[in-house]
């Protein structure tokens, strides 16, 4: 692959940390069941806002369940969220844009109605969808992807564009190849590295916004655990049980930290109008 | 020029149509009973029902949406189910505290993300870069709540710096206003300039390759004088597109952080609507937010035109 | 002549002395009065009019504009209020009530039989407490300008106590003639009462703020809570809507209000530490009642609803919702221990009896199909929703599937509206009830949100049917012990707890008294 080749060829820091973090954090979330012996939703409720321990790492929370392990559990909940949103933006903004980026006759409607959608803040619509919707994972998936997809399908749409047009591609046509197989084998391929780039960002949006949604309780439906709600329940207990509020959002800001690092180091890699300003 | 302009804003028009689409068909799908939320927990069949035809609620959907956009072109939308008065006037009531709140909170964001940019920028891979990207790194990747909840703790709660919450206007409080809206600015402040300095960065690095700035240099002007007059002139408009695309999610950002710190303003007042169902107020937020980020990109787009007139023919 | 001097002497020393000291308790009288009072509340109001919502709130806050014709004291003992004093027929069928004289209202008019009839009327169409009334109620009328009859058509024992009902809105308060006739049954938006304060400015969603009513005609008898003479110290009571508990709290704590409602009681001991903070528990205030849908399986089956009594360890529900012990009591009765009405052996064997294997023979009784049980909870009450959470947990610890369903009020408010989709709900109850016969307005055939019909609703509207017409006082007891054991039979809801708000205040406000509504007149700044 293209990445790795590149990523051989210059040594790049950010990108090597992000990714350690990054499969620490996978790490934590796969094994979760392994590294912890409570369960995240059980209560104790006579056990209560106890703080840290060597029972309880991180201390409980105002049922008495396990903190640390509902933050692992949380992590899981963040992962799943933003890989799933990713796939959908993935799917539905190249799908859209594509369209419109190859048929140019209904780019113009379609890049209508995008630019109107993008006129809501991300966050916005989907506060808004997850408010119609009701809470949940399957809700908060869709209403993220809703929000995100016009943007991807804007940024697949201008690099079909400056593709299609290429010499190659329309030589294919010239040769006969249908806009199907033009489609797969030229466009898409060379469409790779902005959708990579972008999907990147998407991942540590939504682990950004689930966090906000669930905190304003319209995110993710409890017990599940999710670390936007346990921000949400922490405040409460702010002065009398301040381990609850500060490993979460640590946690968050790590998540997003990495996604956001790892994107701007594989635009770095992939862009090759930004490519010399680390070659020195 | 003007035909360019002419051309820019006809097409606004459709857009703004599909906005109000949206915001309508958005808000008025959602469950739950705006009439029983005001009737409160014991309410009557009798009254609801009262109460629905009052409203005019007991119409079907599509009438609904041609009375409103109808309505909503006259600037009319309609009466807050909850707070007993036109929308409009509501939202115009609440502006300032919003606007003020976005606008320190841009001009901290566009002062700090300005500073780090051109710093990493002249010290490229040095030191000072490596710190400015790490910290224009948390500004966007820390979730605002939890940086609003840090900061209260902090400055409200244990040091005592500045009211926990709430709100005074300018009117009332004079500069005492600002104590209010410090804290709510900063939050929103990091995420703006985080993205601000990286687009400065970046743009900067793009012109001090420029041969100009090669020539400047092999002329023997100081670092400081390139950087000032010539580099960051040229990298100003990367920046401004920035800033013009992100005023809304700043307002947007506003929903959460004026929930938090409990200003009345109109991302409160959202985010109050959405719990109780106050449809008209929902509908005028998300209509208030998309036209302001039509309008900011429009003049984006316009200085482009007017700096460069190759774009005007594109 | 000597002894004579030294005594006048003295006696004019004692007079002065006893002067100067009146002047000081005088001048310290004085004193008090002035300052304006932060209140932190924790919601917003759609609007102030009682008769038109059963919003508690309104009540609580307009308290101070409007008063009752009656008002309950400390004890719960009713006292004539804006009357000064009523009879009640030997038949039970009419009031006779004389109002007090010389009341002056807000617009400068004195109150009189008019505004009384005018106020209640409206109060009969439009409030649920009217609403309660009504069906047994003829007319009421003005004897003259002072006095008022009320006549029912059947005999209606609870009357007094509903008119000065402290349950969300139900209390019946009287307006100016002008205002109902302006109004109808719209929405009242100008507000001319009686009360020690007057109506300034509303700020929907921010504040509502009350000045002194400088005319104001205070009752003569002595002040408790609601009832007797109410002192405007105060210039003037600003309550502010803050939804988030911590706001409230830190405003509290740097002095920018001066009184916070529910706050969470698990701060408790931070407040006891500081000095400028006084904790008020309130007291018995709150039942968590866990509500059945009775029109869906399988709890249109008594059997399994008895289950989930069984099914649940109370104690740990108390400390998962409520949290610490002593704001939480374990009570199986409606009424608390001390009300006269207080059953002190309801639910015997079934109330606080933790035994999952009966839960599930009940169930199978029932012929439970095992499909997951819905609970509705609101997420914006710590009670509701931690109470839903935990509720769920201990019933998949026996096996039992449940799909918790936690929303904004509105949505929460419109689904349990309806008779399918949900099995479950948890509501806080008001504890502090004059009457049993209140509870007549959710217990029985198709009442507030149960969905309950059955052979066993109609046996309770039965009961209370009884209990609306015994005027004896130890037979009426009698009748609501079968309430109280017809409910622990049937079961189409239960009371798990009582529990207690916390309320916080700043020391300089003094002579607060910890009410089932906050009340501020009487009180002063320092």
């Amino acid at each position: 692959m293209l990445f790795l080749k590149r990523y051989k060829k210059y040594e790049h820091p950010y990108i090597t940390a992000s990714i350690i973090i990054l499969i620490f954090l996978v790490f934590l979330s796969l094994f979760a069941p392994v590294l912890t012996d409570y369960s995240p939703v059980r209560n104790n409720a006579r056990n209560r806002l106890q703080p840290p321990s060597r029972e309880h790492l991180l201390g409980t929370d105002q049922f008495g369940r396990d903190i640390f392990t509902r933050i692992l559990y949380g992590i899981r909940t963040s992962m799943q969220v933003g890989l799933a949103v990713v796939l959908l933006t993935v799917i539905f903004g190249g799908v859209v844009g594509v369209a419109a980026g190859y048929y140019s006759q209904i780019d113009r409607v379609v890049m209508r109605i995008l630019d109107a959608m993008m006129a809501f803040p991300g966050i916005i619509i989907a506060i808004s969808l997850a408010a119609i919707w009701g809470a949940g994972k399957l809700n908060i998936i869709l209403a993220l992807s809703f929000a995100y997809f016009p943007k991807m399908a804007r940024i697949v749409r201008s690099s079909v564009i400056s593709i299609k047009d290429l010499d190659y591609v329309d030589s294919a046509r010239a040769a006969g190849a249908k806009d199907s197989r033009i489609i797969v084998k030229y466009i898409l391929k060379n469409s790779a590295s902005p959708i990579m780039v972008q999907a990147t960002f998407n991942f540590a949006l939504a682990i950004l916004d689930e966090a906000a949604l669930s905190f304003l309780g319209v995110g993710i439906m409890p017990p599940a655990p999710s670390l936007g709600a346990m921000v949400t329940d922490a405040r409460t207990y702010m002065v009398v049980a301040p381990w609850m509020i500060l490993a979460p959002g640590i946690m968050i800001v790590l998540a997003v930290l990495s996604l956001n690092l790892l994107g701007d180091g594989l635009r770095d890699l992939l862009d090759p109008h930004l490519k010399n300003t680390f070659q020195k | 020029m003007r035909n360019y302009i002419i051309k820019r804003i006809l097409l606004l028009i459709p857009i703004i149509f599909i906005v109000a689409v949206i915001a309508f068909f958005i808000t008025n799908l959602m469950p739950g009973d705006p009439v029983r939320v005001i009737l409160g927990n014991m309410a009557t069949e009798s009254e609801v029902a009262r109460l629905e035809q009052t409203l005019g609620l007991d119409q079907p959907l599509i009438v609904r949406f041609f009375r409103w956009l109808a309505n909503i072109m006259r600037g009319d939308f309609g009466d807050s189910l909850y707070l007993n008065a036109p929308v409009a006037e509501v939202l115009i009531k609440r502006l300032r505290p919003t606007f003020l709140i976005a606008i320190l909170a841009e001009i901290l964001g566009i002062a700090g993300g300005m500073l780090l940019g051109i710093l990493a920028a002249v010290k490229h891979r040095k030191f000072l870069d490596q710190f400015s990207i790490t910290l224009s790194l948390f500004g966007i990747s820390i979730p605002s709540f939890w940086l609003a909840l840090m900061l209260m703790y902090l400055f409200s709660v244990r040091l005592g710096w500045f009211p926990v919450s709430g709100y005074e206007p300018f009117a009332e409080a004079g500069f005492g206003t600002l104590r209010y809206i410090i804290l709510p600015a900063v939050t929103l402040a990091f995420m703006q300039a985080g993205l601000i300095a990286r687009m400065t960065r970046s743009a900067m690095l793009d012109t001090l390759k420029q041969d100009y700035i090669r020539t400047a240099k092999s002329k023997g002007l100081s670092t400081k004088s390139i950087v000032f007059k010539h580099a960051l002139k040229n990298s100003m408009m990367p920046v401004i597109t920035v800033i013009g695309h992100n005023f809304a999610v700043l307002l947007g950002g506003t929903w959460i952080v004026e929930t938090i710190f409990v200003i009345p303003g109109t991302g409160f007042m959202a985010i109050n609507a959405i719990m109780r169902r106050d449809i008209p107020v929902i509908q005028a937020s998300i209509i208030f937010v998309a036209v302001i980020y039509i309008i900011l990109n429009l003049f984006v787009d316009l200085s482009y035109a007017f700096l460069n007139p190759k774009i005007r023919y594109n | 002549m000597r002894k004579e001097i030294k005594i006048t002497s003295i006696v004019v020393l004692v007079l002065v002395f006893s002067l100067l000291l009146s002047g000081s308790v005088l001048a310290q009288e004085e004193d008090r009065y002035g300052g304006t009072l932060n209140a932190a509340l924790q919601m917003s109001v759609a609007h102030l009019d009682s008769d038109n919502s059963t919003d508690s709130m309104i009540t609580a806050m307009m308290n101070h504009v409007y008063e009752g014709l009656f008002e309950f004291d400390e004890n719960l003992n009713l006292v004539p209020h804006l009357a000064e004093s009523y009879q009640v027929g030997e038949d039970g069928l009419v009031y006779e009530v004389k109002l007090r004289e010389n009341v002056m209202m807000h617009n400068g008019q004195t109150m009189d039989a008019d505004d009384v009839v005018a106020s209640f009327r409206r109060w009969l169409e439009l409030n649920n407490g009217g609403q309660l009334v009504a069906p047994y109620f003829d007319q009421v009328e003005k004897i003259d300008q002072f006095n008022v009859r009320f006549t029912f058509e059947e005999a209606y024992a609870p009357f007094l106590n509903i008119l000065a009902s402290p349950v969300s809105n139900q209390k019946f308060v009287v307006r100016a003639e002008e205002v109902v006739e302006e109004f109808g049954s719209d929405v009242i938006d100008r507000h001319v009462g009686t009360g020690p304060y007057k109506y300034e400015e509303w700020v929907p969603d921010q504040k509502l703020t009350l000045t002194r009513f400088e005319d104001y005609t205070p009752s003569s008898r002595e002040g408790s809570f609601f009832a007797g003479e109410r002192i405007p110290y105060l210039d003037k009571i600003v309550f502010n809507f803050i939804p988030d508990a911590q706001v409230r709290v830190s405003g509290v704590q740097t002095g920018q209000f001066h009184f916070a409602e529910e706050v969470p009681r698990d701060q408790y001991q931070i407040f006891e530490m500081d000095q400028n903070i006084k904790n008020e528990i309130i007291y018995p205030d709150r039942m968590s009642m866990l509500i059945f849908n009775n029109a869906e399986p399988p709890f249109d089956n008594k059997y399994a609803r008895r289950a989930i009594a069984y099914a649940l360890d109370f104690e740990e529900l108390g400390y998962a919702m409520i949290g610490d012990q002593q704001f939480w009591r374990l009570e199986p009765a409606l009424h608390e221990d001390g009300n006269p009405w207080h059953v002190p052996d309801a639910g015997e064997g079934i109330y606080g009896v933790y035994d999952p294997e009966k839960a599930k023979e009940l169930l199978d009784r029932a012929g439970y199909d095992g499909q997951p049980l819905v609970i509705l909870s609101g997420q914006d009450n710590q009670m509701e929703r931690q109470g839903a959470i935990a509720i769920q947990d201990q019933l998949e610890k026996i096996g039992i599937e449940v799909e918790l369903q936690l929303f904004d009020r509105p949505t929460v408010v419109e689904r349990r509206s309806r008779e399918e989709g949900w099995h479950m709900h948890l509501s806080p109850f008001i504890k502090v009830v004059p009457d049993p016969q209140i509870h007549e307005g959710w217990t029985g055939t198709n009442k507030w949100i149960s969905n309950w019909d059955s052979e066993d609703s109609r046996q309770m509207d039965q009961i209370f049917a009884e209990m609306l017409k015994e005027v004896d006082q130890e037979k009426r007891y009698e009748i609501v012990e079968r309430m109280q054991a017809e409910l622990w039979d049937s079961v189409p809801y239960f009371n798990i707890l009582d529990y207690s708000r916390l309320h916080i205040r700043r020391t300089e406000l003094k002579n607060f008294q910890a009410g089932w509504q906050p009340f501020f007149w009487n009180t002063y700044l320092e």
